[in-house]
C-alpha cells in the first residue's frame, strides 16, 4: 500500500488526537517497518489495521468509526494535494464515476506495481447511484468514509446505504441518494 | 511527552527521511539511466534512419542506372528490330526476285530444250536411213544430254520450292499409259547409247487410269531411271516394273496399292549407305574423286514427292548386286471404275519400236512464236503423216482460220507476245464454227494456274514443254482418229 495512506493516517492521529498518542500506538503496534513512513515508500496494509486497532484500544473509539473518520479525512487531504482532479467536476456522483477510469489509471501510470481497488459506478437516475467496491484489502469502511468525504467536499446531502457483500470487508455495494 | 519519546520520534523521522532520500536517489538514478537509454535509443534510431536513407539512396541510384541501361538496351533492340525488319523485307524481295528469276530461267531453258529434244529424237530414229551408226549415236548423246539438263533444271527448281515450302501436289486422273510411254520415250535412246537393256513390264491387272500427280510421278520415275542408267555398266539391264501390291495399313494387310519398281543390276549400294542416298546433296560416294556425276538432289526430292503423294520410296540393294527402288503409292491412287479396268490379259512388254499406224494427212494448225519449236514439232508431226500449218502469232492463226475452217487440231503455245494463247483461244471459242475444234495447249510454263486458266478458256488438252514424243502423239491420237 502506498506510503501516503500511512503518513496521512499518522497526520490525522497527530492533529485529531495528539503527537503523544501517535507515538504510543506506533510503539504498541510493533510494526515491521518501525513506523518510519514516507509518502515515497510502500508498506503492508496490515500495518494500517494494526495502527487502527491500537488507536481504538487507546481511545476507546470503535475501529469502524475510526476507519470511517480516516476515509473522510483522507478525501479532504486528497482534494488539497491533488486539486487537478477536481477541475470542472461539479458533484460527488461525477467525481466518483471518474475514480476507476481516470484516477486509478493515473496511479497505475506512476506506480506500475500498485493495486488499487475496483470501483464500478452505475447511475440509476439523476439522484441515485450504485457503487460496487471490490479489493484484496478489507477497506470497504474506509471507502465508505471517502464517499462521505466526497459528499461533504461538494456540500451535498448524501444518504449512503451500505451493503457488505462479505465478512472481511473486501467487497461492498453502496447505494447513494443525494437530495439537493 | 518526555525527552526519550521525542528522541525516539526524532530517530524515526530521521530514518523516514533517509529512507525517502534513498528512494528519491534511486528514482533519480533510475530516471537518469532511463534517460541515457532513451538517448542511446534515439541515437541508434537516428543512425539506423541515416543508414537506411543511405541504402535507399544507393538503391535509388542503382535503379536509376539500371533504368537508363534498360532504356538504352530497349532503344538498341528497337534499332536492331527495325534493321531486322528492313532486312526481312529486303530478303523477301530478293526471294521474290529469285523465284521470278528461277521461273524465267526455267521457261527460257525449256523452250530451246523442247526443239532440241524433239529434233534429236527424230534424227536418232533415222527413218530416212541416211545417218551412219556413229551419227545416230552422237544424236542419241545430244538427246540424253538435253534430257539430263532438263532434269537438273527441274531438280534445282524443286529444291528452291521445297526450301520455300512451296512443293505442292495436284492429284488428277492420269492415263497410266502416258506415264510409262513417257519413260520409254526418254530412256530408250539412253538405253541404246549406253548399251544397257531397258524393259518396261506392266502387270495384266493394271487399271487404265490412276489418280495421282502426273508431273510429280513422272519426275520420280525419271529420277529413279536416270540413276539406274547412271550406275549400270554396259551390258547390264534396267527394268521398270509396274504392278499392284497389298498396301500395309497399320498391322493389317488391306487394299491394293500401286507399285513402280526400278530394278537394275548395276553397282548397287552398300546397306550402310541406304539412308545417305536419300539426303540432299548426297551420293553414296561423296568423295571429290567420285566416279558418277550429279547434283545429289534427285533421290532426296523423289522421296519427298513420294511422301507428298501419300506413299513412300524404298530401296533394296547390296553392293555390287544391283539396286531396286520401289515407289509405293496408296490404294487411293487406283481408280476402280468398270471402264478403267484394263482388258488386256497379257503382260505388256514395251520395246523401243513404235508400232502405231501413221495419220492420213489430217490438218493441224501449230501456233508458236518460237520458230525452232515450230520447226521441230512440224517435222515430227509430218513424220507421223499429219499436214501441218504454221502460225507465228495469234493474229496470224485467226487470219488463217478465216480461210481454212476445216482444221482437225489446233496446237497452241501459251506464252506469245502481243496476244497470249489464252486470249487467242477465247476469240476462237467465241466463234460458233470453232466451238468443237480440238485445241491442245502447249507451254514451257510449269505453273498450275496457267493450266487452269487455259482449261477455263476452252482448252481440251494441256501438255508441258519439253513434250515427250510418244505422249504428244498419244494425245493427238485422242483428238484425231488415225
Amino acid at each position: 500500500m502506498k506510503g501516503i495512506i500511512f503518513t496521512e493516517l499518522m497526520e490525522m492521529v497527530e492533529t485529531r488526537f495528539s503527537v503523544e498518542l501517535a507515538e504510543q500506538i506506533i510503539s504498541a503496534a510493533q510494526l515491521p517497518s518501525g513506523g518510519s513512513y514516507t509518502s515515497l515508500g510502500t508498506y503492508s496494509h496490515n500495518e494500517v489495521l494494526q495502527l487502527v486497532t491500537q488507536l481504538s484500544t487507546h481511545t476507546g473509539i470503535h475501529g469502524t468509526d475510526l476507519q470511517l473518520a480516516f476515509g473522510e479525512y483522507l478525501f479532504g487531504r486528497f482534494s488539497e494535494v491533488h486539486p487537478e482532479f477536481f477541475v470542472d467536476v461539479s458533484g460527488s456522483f461525477e467525481f466518483l464515476a471518474k475514480v476507476q477510469d481516470y484516477i486509478h489509471m493515473e496511479v497505475r501510470k506512476l506506480y506500475p506495481d500498485a493495486t488499487p481497488p475496483n470501483l464500478t459506478c452505475t447511475r440509476i437516475d439523476e439522484h441515485q447511484m450504485q457503487l460496487h467496491y471490490q479489493s484484496h484489502r478489507p477497506f470497504a469502511v474506509v471507502a465508505h468514509g471517502l464517499i462521505i468525504g466526497a459528499g461533504k467536499h461538494f456540500s451535498e446531502t448524501l444518504a449512503i446505504d451500505v451493503q457488505l457483500l462479505n465478512d472481511d470487508g473486501t467487497e461492498a455495494l453502496f447505494h447513494l441518494v443525494h437530495s439537493n | 511527552m518526555d525527552a526519550s519519546a521525542w528522541q525516539k520520534r526524532f530517530e524515526r523521522e530521521k530514518k523516514a527521511r533517509i529512507q525517502a532520500e534513498k528512494i528519491a536517489e534511486e528514482k533519480t538514478r533510475e530516471i537518469f539511466y532511463r534517460n541515457q537509454e532513451l538517448q542511446a535509443l534515439a541515437q541508434s534510431l537516428e543512425m539506423q534512419v541515416k543508414e537506411r536513407t543511405a541504402q535507399l539512396e544507393a538503391n535509388n541510384q542503382r535503379l536509376l542506372e539500371s533504368r537508363n541501361t534498360l532504356r538504352s538496351q530497349q532503344k538498341a533492340l528497337q534499332e536492331i528490330n527495325q534493321r531486322l525488319q528492313d532486312k526481312a523485307a529486303e530478303l523477301e524481295k530478293v526471294s521474290q526476285h529469285k523465284s521470278q528469276f528461277l521461273a524465267n530461267v526455267s521457261h527460257e531453258l525449256r523452250t530451246p530444250l523442247n526443239s532440241l529434244m524433239i529434233l534429236a529424237s527424230i534424227l536418232a530414229d533415222n527413218q530416212e536411213g541416211n545417218l551412219s551408226d556413229e551419227q545416230v549415236h552422237s544424236v542419241q548423246i545430244i538427246f540424253n544430254s538435253a534430257n539430263e539438263l532438263l532434269e537438273i533444271i527441274e531438280d534445282i527448281l524443286d529444291m528452291s520450292k521445297a526450301e520455300a515450302g512451296e512443293l505442292n501436289i495436284y492429284q488428277e486422273d492420269v492415263l497410266l499409259g502416258d506415264i510409262w510411254r513417257s519413260m520409254s520415250d526418254q530412256f530408250m535412246p539412253i538405253s541404246k547409247e549406253k548399251g544397257v537393256d531397258f524393259e518396261i513390264v506392266c502387270a495384266p491387272n493394271l487399271p487404265q487410269w490412276i489418280h495421282s500427280d502426273r508431273k510429280r510421278l513422272k519426275q520420280v520415275l525419271k529420277n529413279l531411271l536416270a540413276n539406274a542408267f547412271k550406275f549400270t555398266p554396259e551390258g547390264g539391264t534396267v527394268k521398270l516394273l509396274i504392278h499392284t501390291e497389298a498396301w500395309h495399313l497399320g498391322e493389317e494387310y488391306s487394299s491394293e496399292g500401286l507399285v513402280f519398281q526400278v530394278v537394275d543390276n548395276g553397282v548397287g549400294i552398300a546397306s550402310d549407305k541406304h539412308e545417305t542416298v536419300f539426303q540432299m546433296f548426297r551420293q553414296a560416294d561423296g568423295s571429290t574423286s567420285r566416279k558418277y556425276a550429279g547434283t545429289g538432289l534427285g533421290l532426296s526430292i523423289s522421296r519427298k514427292l513420294a511422301r507428298l503423294l501419300g506413299g513412300d520410296l524404298t530401296l533394296v540393294s547390296e553392293e555390287g548386286r544391283g539396286a531396286t527402288f520401289s515407289l509405293l503409292l496408296p490404294p487411293l491412287t487406283l481408280v476402280t471404275t468398270v471402264e478403267s479396268q484394263s482388258t488386256e490379259s497379257e503382260f505388256i512388254l514395251v520395246s523401243g519400236d513404235d508400232n502405231t499406224e501413221p495419220f492420213d494427212g489430217q490438218q493441224v494448225l501449230l501456233v508458236d512464236d518460237d520458230l525452232r519449236n515450230s520447226f521441230a514439232l512440224s517435222h515430227l508431226l509430218q513424220g507421223h503423216g499429219l499436214r501441218v500449218h504454221l502460225a507465228e502469232s495469234g493474229q496470224q492463226a485467226l487470219d488463217f482460220l478465216e480461210d481454212h475452217k476445216q482444221i482437225d487440231l489446233l496446237i497452241l503455245d501459251l506464252m506469245m507476245p502481243d496476244m497470249d494463247g489464252c486470249e487467242v483461244l477465247k476469240l476462237i471459242r467465241s466463234r460458233v464454227e470453232f466451238r468443237l475444234m480440238p485445241v491442245l495447249m502447249l507451254t514451257a510454263s510449269t505453273s498450275r494456274d496457267d493450266e487452269i486458266r487455259c482449261r477455263a478458256a476452252g482448252a481440251d488438252d494441256f501438255l508441258h514443254k519439253p513434250v515427250e514424243i510418244q505422249v504428244l502423239m498419244d494425245h493427238i491420237r485422242n483428238w484425231i482418229a488415225g
